[in-house]
């Protein structure tokens, strides 16, 4: 019997060896192994999926489903598709609304509404770019020390206040979201 | 994040790369969107660009090319896009002040905001009825100082477009009005004498009559400023 459970588990290696094989090299290889520059499509969280807690990680974001907690991709761009609903403060490197958005976020870079947007909250980031049609209510802040900071590997005298300065703006920001 | 992969279908993985495909950024202003003699405006604009790092409260809707604008002369622009609600507001019956306060504080959460140093409201005021007005005055006084710009559109004739005006900024920070509605309804032509009855926390400082009809002011919050020289 133990064989034959064996032989049924070498079956099943192969089996799932075959559609990793078919599925395209970006899946098949493990996703701890890629680095962002290897990784050109997003991952995605489909519009069926529901998801409550802390999301962080090191690889760009879609959106389409639903939200609720916080977002954390510092080193990463994000978007929040047609169809994506997200209540949670968010902090990444690049942010694009497309669906809706409730809650706080802190772009290193640059954050766009889109025109099928609609967000309330608060945005602090070197540049934001609303769309016509795009439907904001809210704060913008716009701090181009805040990408100088981020891009800062080792803080020098000036761009260390200009780092705190903005860590204390960020701070207040999410304080006062409604997540 | 390996699971956020799996199983993806090929139209999902050609929708994220359509959404990463960097897309030029729309450029909103029409060629024939003809900007508005507004005087006082382009005085609020003038004091903003020496003063610096102003805090900006809007109570019209999101314009794109006002959030540039006022990005770049690195203001914290504060948008309500409270018009509708309040016009909402307005149409209800026997509403006493305390519903008003609380719809407000919903509809323009101020709590723990510091004073700002300008207030556009368009001209959103000459739709709020007496009692609304006075209202929305209160619940904005406690960010209200002596440093605070208040920039209003008070309508001068009998008649005014029959709901508020869209008004947005240009690249050069000059009011551009955008579809105005051939609709009209009466206008309440609040005389300045009213407007200080219903504004106590602010003086008059400039007015001045637009080609419109539209008689453009300028209001100076009272007490201490907030402002750091």
């Amino acid at each position: 019997m133990f064989d034959q459970v064996k032989q049924n588990m070498g079956k099943w290696n192969r089996q799932s060896d075959e559609e990793e094989s078919s599925s395209n090299v970006d899946t098949a290889r493990p996703a701890a192994s890629r680095t962002n520059s290897q990784s050109n499509s997003p991952a995605m969280i489909g519009p069926s999926i529901r998801i409550k807690g802390d999301l962080t990680g090191e690889e760009n974001l879609i959106i389409e489903g639903q939200v609720e907690g916080t977002i954390h991709l510092d080193k990463n761009d994000l978007t929040i598709g047609s169809s994506g609903r997200v209540k949670a403060n968010i902090q990444a490197k690049g942010v694009i609304v497309e669906g809706q958005v409730e809650g706080d976020i802190i772009g290193k870079e640059k954050v766009i509404i889109r025109r099928t947007g609609n967000m309330r909250g608060n945005i602090v980031a070197p540049r934001v770019t609303l769309e016509d049609g795009a439907m904001f209510k809210g704060s913008i802040e716009m701090e181009p020390e805040a990408r100088r900071g981020a891009e800062t590997e080792t803080p020098r005298t000036a761009s260390s206040k200009d780092v705190s300065s903005n860590a204390a703006v960020s701070a207040a920001a999410v304080s006062s979201g409604k997540v | 994040m390996g699971w956020l992969d799996s199983g993806r279908p090929a139209q999902l993985r050609q929708r994220c790369t359509e959404l990463l495909r960097p897309r030029k950024d729309i450029e909103t202003q029409k060629s024939d969107e003809q900007p508005i003699n507004s005087p006082l405006f382009k005085t609020l604009i003038d004091y903003v660009q020496t003063a610096g790092r102003c805090s900006v409260l809007d109570l019209g809707p999101a314009f794109g090319s006002n959030v540039t604008f006022f990005g770049e002369l690195r203001c914290k622009l504060q948008i309500a896009d409270c018009a509708a609600a309040l016009l909402e507001l307005n149409a209800r019956e026997e509403i006493g002040p305390e519903v008003y306060a609380r719809e407000l504080q919903r509809l323009l959460p101020l709590a723990g905001k510091h004073p700002f140093d300008v207030i556009l409201t368009w001209d959103l005021l000459n739709y709020l009825h007496k009692p609304l007005y006075t209202a929305l005055m209160t619940h904005l006084s406690p960010c209200v100082s002596g440093d605070t710009w208040l920039h209003a559109y008070i309508s001068s004739r009998r008649d005014m477009a029959a709901s508020p005006q869209q008004y947005r900024l240009n690249h050069e920070g000059r009011v551009v009005l955008m579809d105005a509605s051939a609709a009209t309804q009466p206008s309440p032509c609040y005389p300045q004498q009213t407007l200080r009855t219903l504004m106590p926390r602010f003086d008059v400082s400039r007015a001045t009559l637009l080609q419109n009809g539209m008689q453009e002011y300028l209001f100076k919050g009272q007490g201490r400023g907030h402002r750091q020289t």
